[in-house]
This record gives C-alpha cells, structure tokens and sequence, in this order.
C-alpha cells in the first residue's frame, strides 16, 4: 500500500556546511491491513518520516530524495493533494487541532464537505458513523474545542478522519500526553479500523502501546531504519534482531527496567549504536548493510540475533 | 518533611474547584510515585506544592517553617517539557551555574559530557537536556523534588537510565522526591509508595 | 559555454546590498570633503548632464557631491539620535515591566504623554529648547522617539517575565535586576534592533525636516534638509533638479532603511523563541 525508496531527507542548517541529513536511506514497505508502528527517540527523524510522507517539508529548506508511493501512485506534486484529501488521513500531534472558533459539529459537517460529500443526509450519515467508530455521544458536535479535554478532543479529530472511511492513516503521537486509559481507547478505535480492512502507520514513542497493538515494528535511530519485524497475531511477541531495539524493550518498567552498562571503548564507528551496545560488533568501522528477510522484515546490524 | 495542609485551589470564583483540601506530606529520602486522569490536577498540585502557584486557602509547610517566597526555594520542580524552563539565548553552562557552581561529580554522575557546556538549548535533544535540568536541582540546598511527566516523551532507555540515577541520588543525598507520572509501571518500580491523586484531593476532577 | 555571468541576486541579498551602500555614505562627509567643493562660478547652474549626473547649484558646485555629503551627514545626525532613542527606549521599557507597579505605571503615564503630542510639534519645541543646530536635532529627535521604543520592549519585558525560565530564576533566588539584565535583556536585544533599524529612516526624515526649518542643523553643516531648503527658493526659475534629485535621493534611503527594518521584523516576528524540538 505505501512503499518507500531510499528515502533521504536532509535539511538547511544556514551555515556554510551542507545540508544536514535527517533520514539516511529509507527503505520499507507497509501492507494493506496491517498497524505498522514506528519507534524513535527524540532526534531520529520520526516525525521527519511523518512530514515527508504527507509531503509538507517546505522546499528550499528540506531536502528530498526518493520515492514515496501510495498504492502505486507516487506521492509528489500534483498527485498529493487529491490522493490526500480522501484516500490518507493525518492524525496530527497537537493536543487539540481544533479550530477553537467553531463548534465541534460545524467543524465536522465542513471536513465532510471538503472530502466531497455533498448533501445533507450524507453528511449526517457520516458524522454519525464518524462519532460512532470514535464512541462518542452526538452531544459533543454542540461543544466548542476548548470545552474538550485532550482524549476527546483527539477522539473528535479522528471522527474527522472517519468521516469518509479513509484507506490509509498516519498518526504522528496519537496517545502523547494521554494517561493509560485514554492510550488505550484511541489504540482501540485505530486497531478496530485496521481489522475492519484499514491500514494505519503510528509514529510513536510509546514503546508500550505499540508492542500490544501493532502488527509490525519500525525502529528508527538516527535518521536510519535500524529494524523492520512483524508478526502474524497480536498474541505473539515480535522476533526482535537488533540489539538497540532489544535494549528498548528491556529497558521498559513493566519488563525489567533494565539498563546496561555503557561499553569502555569509545572509539567512533559509523553504525549508530555502537557507542552505546553492548554486544561485541564483529565489524565496528563498516556501517551495517540493511539485511532483508523473506517474511518483509530487514535488520542493520553486523551482529544482529538471527 | 514537605506538607501541604488542605491546600485549596481555583482559578476564580466562578471556575470549579481543581484541589480541594488536599493533604499531603512528603518526608526527606522518600520517593512518592502520584499517578491519576489526565487532566485531573496533578500538575496543578505540583506547582503549588513547589510554590509557583498560591493555594486559595490551607498552607504548605517545609521542615516545619512557612514555605519561603522569596530567596533560594528548597523545593524545585522538573518539567516535562525542560526546554521551557530554559532561556533559549543561554549556554548549558550558564544554565547549569545558576543554581550553583558546576559539579564534575553530578556531570558525571548524569553523563553529561563537557563538550555539552557550550551548546544552546535548540542544540540539544529532549533526553540530553532533561539530564541537564536534573543536574541544576542535584544541589545541597534542595531537599524536596518534584518531578512532573519528567521522562513522559523520552524512549525507554533515556526513561530507565535517569530514573536510575535519580532515585540513587535521592536515596543517598536524603531527598524528598514525589514523581508524577500516568505510567504506573514505571512508578512502582522507583518509587517506595505510590498515590492516586484522588487520595490526596477528594475532589471530582474532569475526567 | 557563455561569455556573460549574471549574478544573481536574491531579494534578502539585493536588500543587504543597498543598505551596505547607503551605509557607505556615512564616510563620504569625510572623504569627499577633500573634493573641490570651491565655487566654480564658471559653471553655475548647469542641469544634469554626464560630468555632473545631478547638475550644479549656483555656486557650481557639483550636486552630486553635496548630496552626498549631506547624506553622510543626515546619516550620522539619524544614526546617533536613533541611537540614543533605543537604549533609552530599551532601558525605560525594562526598567517599566520588570517590576510592574508604581514605577511602570508612572513611565507608562509618561510614554502616553509624549506620544499625545503632535510630532511636529513636539520636535520643534524639543529642538528650539535646547537651541537648535546638531545637538538640538539630535536631542529632538532622540526624546521623541523613545517612547514608541519603550512600548514594545515593555511588552517582550511582560511577556518574558511569564515565561518558565524567569520564574525558575526567581525560585533559584535571583534578584528582579539581576534577571533583567542576564535574562530579559537577551530575549530583548533583537525587538531593540528591529526597532532601532525601524527608527533609524524616521530619524533621518525628521533631522531633514527639521533642517529644512532650520531648527535642526546649521546652514554651514550641508545636510540634505539644509540643502532642499536653500534649493526650495530655485524652484520658480525652473531648477527643478535643485531640489528634487536631492529630495529622492533622501526618499530612497529612507525607504531602503524602512523596508530593511520590516524584513528583520517579519524574520524575528514577535516571538522570538522557536521550538526546535517540534523539528525532529
């Protein structure tokens, strides 16, 4: 369904030097019908990654190359407004993306209208399966925007999307600032969604929420993708090779909240990791090659656990 | 021991109540996890409880005398967000000498490398410089931290690496931490008892 | 392979451009001083033409040097009362917000006199005070610019009181003049520019205006306002060039200067903090 070519997207620092790279050579594709979700730290290029698939990198700034298609058709120019407009939904990461004017109803009715639904008994039918795939009360279409909390107010963004079923939705930090409760709710509606014949991308830092809900798993570090793993069903655990993603996991309170120690040598090497892993690198001065599997799963690392 | 004595709080006569008499005392060398809803008033609470915020009614005592508003507070507060409470057009290290004299052992204490020193505030990722904001309040003349969502938008390795030298820091230096957070795993593996907001304010929060 | 190179300029770079050539004017009162700017009764009153692109005056003197010089000078005369307007500006509208209460209410009161009162006027009053010439135009212009200075750096100086940094350094025990200066000043510096760049073409006008009285710069000191006033008494010969090739060349460094300081307030825009951590 989205397919991405040796992605590279590098930006202007102003100074003299070039420009400095963000994503280094991205390479993956995400199937119909699965919840791929994607996990970086502060710094590598997650919400980068979100940006350039919806194509609002501003140019002279942002440097692009590669390819980014969708369902065949590739996502540049004249192509993304339309393809965008009903077939994509965005999920954006403010807290409440809301147009704090208007109340939350006029605010759906008019999303319906720009996605080209045209009287008025569509509309209706639309917010009402909007409000419903989100499990909210029609009560809240005569709230204002300042009058929802975070949860609903992510919850009224996503009826948005729902509006007219889209076919693919990227969500950049979809339970950020939201207590376990609410995290799980929105994760609900969005796995509902993919299981019905939806496609969803979550960019997220949340390591947690997507280890129970997703179907694959993207590691971003440093602007590379460092591991791609899926699985078949949510009951199984992701067959993880990399020794950073394996230190994520491990690293998370309800797993052991482990944190090892950092490794004596110092010495620069052009893998990402290698100052902080503590696996012996079998070749430390050569930049890992992206391994890729039968089963649509890759992995960068010279000594990563077949 | 930090208490606050049915401290009350509203933003004006006509808005609900956000804290109603809320008690809570927090003992030196103890690490108190508070967890709740979003939205419900913890972060409320926590600037009054480190004195950026005035309680309507109730008082907050520290070791047993009123609680200072002028001078070098003892109770400081860690940000989710520790961008903000940095001035942009500053150096790490001016940030980090306004509390007090540079440390070599806290800089080593938090890996934060010297080369750190000289970089600004844009320069920095949110893990590095949530290190930064620990180091100014790792300091003789703090007994009382609190700490609001402070790893809430890092990765799990930034997460459990700082809160591994935070809760060692506190535990030896006889700190008073209370860490606020909405992830109850992470709070009951550091933290000695953990809360439910509701237990100290009785009152209906939005949810 | 081509035998012409364009050099192509954008707008940011042909703006910079101009205003380092205007700048560059600031030492022509200097260096062109040296040019014979004796009467040369031979050639009086000669219209534009190519040795004299802006004719002679009645002495015979070149215009184009005169203008130039008298640029150079308006120039200095701008730059200095600019000045003065900005640190006072800058210092007022800190010392204002800092604190809030008696003292900011007492200099709020007095920006909004002095900006009550007319320009003209106040500047004519201002200047025949303290008895005309350089200083009188200098301090005219100085004293009745602050005002609109200390406004807008009173506004960054309330807004950045709110910030977290400020209350940080307040709970870290720091004394309200010790975050004015380590603090505040900073986060104002590049209002404090802007608004100095912004000033700087008004005070160029009102020093030609006021020289143009003669209130402001003596008729020994040729200043452009100096000079469009000797050549306002030509115009009815028909010596247009007299007056208007002066009088567009001011206009042109004005509105240079104006627009320079409108791009560097677009680019620094009211809030001068970025969150760079939305980036990643």
């Amino acid at each position: 369904m989205l397919r991405i070519e040796n992605l590279h997207v590098a930006i202007r620092n102003g100074g003299s030097v070039g420009p400095a790279p963000i994503i280094k050579e991205l390479n993956f594709t995400l199937d119909r019908g699965e919840l791929l979700g994607t996990i970086g730290a502060s710094g590598s290029g997650k919400s980068t990654l979100a940006r350039a698939l919806l194509g609002v990198l501003p140019s002279p700034v942002y440097t692009i190359n590669g390819m980014i298609s969708f369902q065949g058709i590739p996502l540049t120019g004249k192509h993304r407004a339309s393809v965008l407009k009903n077939r994509i939904a965005y999920m954006p990461q403010l807290p409440n993306a809301l147009n704090p004017l208007f109340k939350v109803g006029s605010q759906l009715r008019r999303m319906a209208v720009r996605k080209g639904l045209q009287s008025q008994e569509e509309i209706d039918r639309a917010l009402d399966s909007g409000l419903q795939a989100v499990r909210l009360h029609y009560d809240v279409l005569n709230l204002y925007p300042y009058q929802l909390s975070t949860g609903m107010a992510r919850r009224v963004f996503l009826a948005g999307a729902f509006l007219r079923t889209p076919e693919l939705i990227i969500a950049d930090e979809p339970t950020a600032g939201l207590d376990e409760e609410l995290s799980e709710e929105i994760m609900t509606i969005i796995r509902n969604y993919v299981d019905n014949g939806g496609t969803a991308l979550i960019i997220s830092h949340d390591l947690k929420s997507l280890l129970r809900w997703s179907d694959g798993l993207s590691v971003l570090l440093d602007g590379n993708m460092i591991e791609l793993t899926r699985r078949t069903s949510l009951s199984e655990n992701f067959s993880v090779r990399h020794p950073y993603t394996n230190a994520l996991i491990d690293a998370l309170p309800s797993n052991g909240f482990n944190v090892k120690a950092k490794k004596m040598d110092m010495s620069s090497s052009p893998c990402p990791f290698f100052n902080k892993c503590t696996t012996k690198c079998p070749q430390p001065f050569e930049l890992p090659r992206a391994k890729f599997f039968v089963t649509n799963e890759m992995v960068m690392c010279h000594a990563a656990v077949q | 021991m930090l208490q606050s004595n049915n401290i009350s709080f509203r933003y004006g006569a006509n808005h609900p109540w956000i804290v109603k008499n809320g008690c809570f005392n927090l003992k030196k060398g103890s690490i108190v996890g508070m967890y709740g809803h979003s939205g419900t008033g913890k972060t409320t609470f926590s600037r009054i409880l480190s004195g950026y915020l005035q309680p309507c009614e109730g008082t907050i005592t520290c070791d047993r005398q009123p609680f200072p508003h002028s001078g070098f507070r003892p109770v400081q507060l860690v940000f989710q967000n520790p961008v903000e409470a940095m001035n942009p057009y500053w150096t790490m290290e001016q940030i980090l000498t306004e509390a007090s004299p540079l440390d070599d052992n806290i800089l080593d204490l938090l890996e934060i490398p010297k080369k750190w020193l000289a970089r600004r505030p844009s320069e920095l990722s949110g893990g590095e410089l949530q290190r930064i904001a620990l180091a100014r309040v790792f300091n003789r003349n703090i007994h009382y931290i609190i700490a609001d969502e402070i790893t809430a938008n890092l990765d799990a390795i930034s997460q459990a690496s700082i809160w591994k030298v935070f809760s060692e820091y506190a535990r030896s230096e006889n700190i008073g931490v209370l860490a606020i957070s909405h992830d109850l795993a992470l709070l009951e593996k550091v933290c000695d008892q953990t809360i439910h907001f509701s237990e100290i304010s009785p009152s209906p929060g939005d949810s | 392979m081509s035998y012409t190179t364009t050099i192509n300029l954008n707008k940011q770079q042909t703006g910079l451009f101009l205003c380092l050539g205007c700048l560059s004017l600031l030492f022509t009162y200097g260096v062109l001083s040296y040019h014979s700017q004796a009467p040369e009764l031979a050639s009086r009153f000669l219209a534009p033409c190519l040795s004299h692109p802006f004719g002679t005056d009645w002495l015979g003197r070149d215009m184009l040097i005169r203008t130039m010089r008298g640029l150079g000078l308006s120039l200095r005369t701008g730059l200095i009362a600019a000045f003065i307007a900005t640190i006072a500006g800058t210092i007022v509208g800190i010392g204002s917000g800092i604190r809030g209460g008696r003292l900011d209410a007492f200099l709020t009161w007095l920006m909004d006199i002095f900006m009550s009162l007319p320009h003209i006027v106040l500047l004519i009053l201002l200047s025949f005070a303290v008895g005309g010439g350089l200083k009188g135009a200098v301090f005219a212009v100085a004293a009745s610019h602050w005002p609109r200075l200390a406004r807008v750096i009173r506004m960054e100086t309330l807004q950045v009181r709110q910030s977290q940094f400020v209350r940080q350094a307040e709970h870290f025990g720091k004394s309200p003049s010790w975050i004015a200066y380590k603090h505040i000043l900073p986060n104002v510096i590049p209002q404090a520019g802007v608004g100095f760049v912004l000033l700087f073409p008004h005070a160029l006008a009102h020093e030609a205006g006021l020289s143009f009285l003669g209130l402001g710069l003596p008729p020994h000191l040729p200043a452009v306002g100096v000079l469009l006033a000797d050549s306002m008494r030509h115009l009815a010969t028909g010596r247009w060039w007299l007056a208007l090739l002066p009088g567009l060349s001011l206009l042109a460094v004005i509105l240079i200067f104006d627009h320079l300081g409108h791009r560097l307030q677009h680019h620094f825009g009211h809030s001068t903090r970025e969150d760079n951590h939305a980036a990643h």
